[in-house]
């Protein structure tokens, strides 16, 4: 036997379930209850997090404890957070753009080299395969290399899309349809994973039907 | 080092896996640092940390440690790669991170011998792009099945070291139920057609 604590959790865990999964009859106040909640407590984490975990460790510790340019740099990031709240008042939400503005910048910049040098360059190195042979490897090749190929093609709108590259897009969207196919498998695969997760804490903290 | 980078919608695919994960560095006595990017998800990641090392007679600060969350994936994953205590201070808890056995002597990526990712979302584009380009960081990743086919080219062209792939045997039992459901209603839907067309019924 659990604590209290314990046993007014799992009562109140199930009592939400039950009514996010009443949403399946149709919408209902007890839905609406365990939707609200969620938001809300959602939100207030998320506060609690950055209060302690961000502002606090990265912010007003070391502006106590650092001295010199260490201590007083870290006004500049202090004040374009403040100046960000400034949306929240009409005639002053202009100068949120200055902070946005920022991490706009810092994103992109920091986005550009990422992305051709986590993304781009390996992804076309590891299209570039070898085919030789009448093995399983090269007709593996075979496909990512055709897949990748006309795919592209198929996004090739320059040109109206009849005889050679006609043919090029329809085998292209073959394959797009074939990754869409994965994709919503997957996405299946996991809804029926969270309807397994809820079913298994009913049965077995809840209902103790199993051990 | 472990990264929380999912939170309760993705906690029945991605608990077991992180669990098994755990079991498996403690059993082979390999430290474990976590940390994580979705505030809400680390809790999860601390208590299944906690449950794990308790089996194994782990010790907190010794052979595991929580270092908690820092908002900002790009910041948190580029400073790291350069000193991990200009972004990590201290732990979860307040404790100063040179001052636990663990993580004393851990600067950067390269005193981390492999990070395991537990994604439900698109932190895993962020640490490869990152920290696995950037800064050559080993990395291996457990995804929720949404996840799953866009991590899959990143194990092809061997940016990562492995996937998570293994489905729970209920999961799949469940996913052929709903091909049978699939199945069973386009042969209705097939037999049914001449029925709606002589009513004049429109598809």
């Amino acid at each position: 036997m659990g604590s209290l604590g314990m046993i007014i959790g799992t009562w109140l865990a199930g009592f939400l379930t039950l009514a996010i999964l009443s949403f399946l009859y149709k919408d209902n106040p007890f839905y609406k209850l365990a939707e609200h909640l969620y938001v809300g407590v959602s939100a207030g984490y998320w506060l609690i997090y950055v209060a302690f975990f961000d502002v606090e460790p990265m912010l007003v510790t070391p502006f106590m404890e650092e001295t010199g340019v260490e201590k007083w740099i870290l006004i500049v990031p202090a004040a374009l957070g403040i100046i960000m709240l400034s949306r929240w008042f009409p005639k002053t939400a202009w100068l949120s753009r200055w902070p946005i503005a920022f991490t706009v910048g810092v994103g992109a910049g920091l986005g550009i080299t990422a992305n051709l040098q986590g993304y781009v360059v390996p992804q076309v190195q590891a299209t570039l395969l070898p085919m030789t042979g009448f093995n399983l490897v090269s007709l593996n090749n075979l496909i990512l290399v055709v897949g990748v190929v006309t795919t592209i093609l198929y996004f090739y709108f320059s040109k109206a899309h009849k005889g050679v590259l006609g043919v090029t897009a329809k085998i292209g969207i073959v394959f797009i349809m074939v990754s869409f196919g994965a994709s919503f498998g997957y996405t299946l695969m996991a809804r029926i994973s969270l309807l397994i997760g809820r079913l298994y804490f009913i049965l077995t903290d809840l209902l103790r039907v199993i051990d | 080092m472990v990264s929380i980078d999912f939170d309760a919608t993705s906690a029945p695919e991605l608990m077991p896996m992180l669990r098994s994960v755990l079991r498996q560095a403690f059993a082979k006595d390999v430290k474990v640092i976590m940390l994580g990017h979705i505030a809400i998800g680390l809790p999860l990641g601390h208590t299944a940390l906690e449950e794990v090392a308790a089996e194994h007679d782990a010790e907190y600060g010794v052979d595991y440690v929580n270092l908690g969350y820092r908002p900002g994936y790009i910041a948190v994953m580029i400073a790291m790669g350069r000193e991990i205590e200009d972004i990590f201070r201290t732990d979860y808890q307040g404790t100063p991170i040179r001052d636990m056995e663990i993580t004393r002597d851990v600067h950067s990526y390269a005193d981390i011998d492999l990070l395991f990712g537990f994604e439900h979302g698109a932190v895993i584009d962020y640490w490869v792009r990152y920290a696995q380009a950037r800064f050559h960081q080993k990395m291996t990743f457990g995804t929720t099945a949404v996840m799953a086919p866009d991590a899959y080219p990143y194990l092809q062209a061997g940016q990562i070291e492995g996937l998570g792939t293994r489905g729970m045997p209920a999961q799949q039992w469940g996913h052929l139920l709903v091909i049978g459901f699939i199945v069973l209603g386009n042969l209705g839907y097939y037999f049914t057609k001449g029925k709606r067309k002589r009513s004049g019924e429109t598809a």
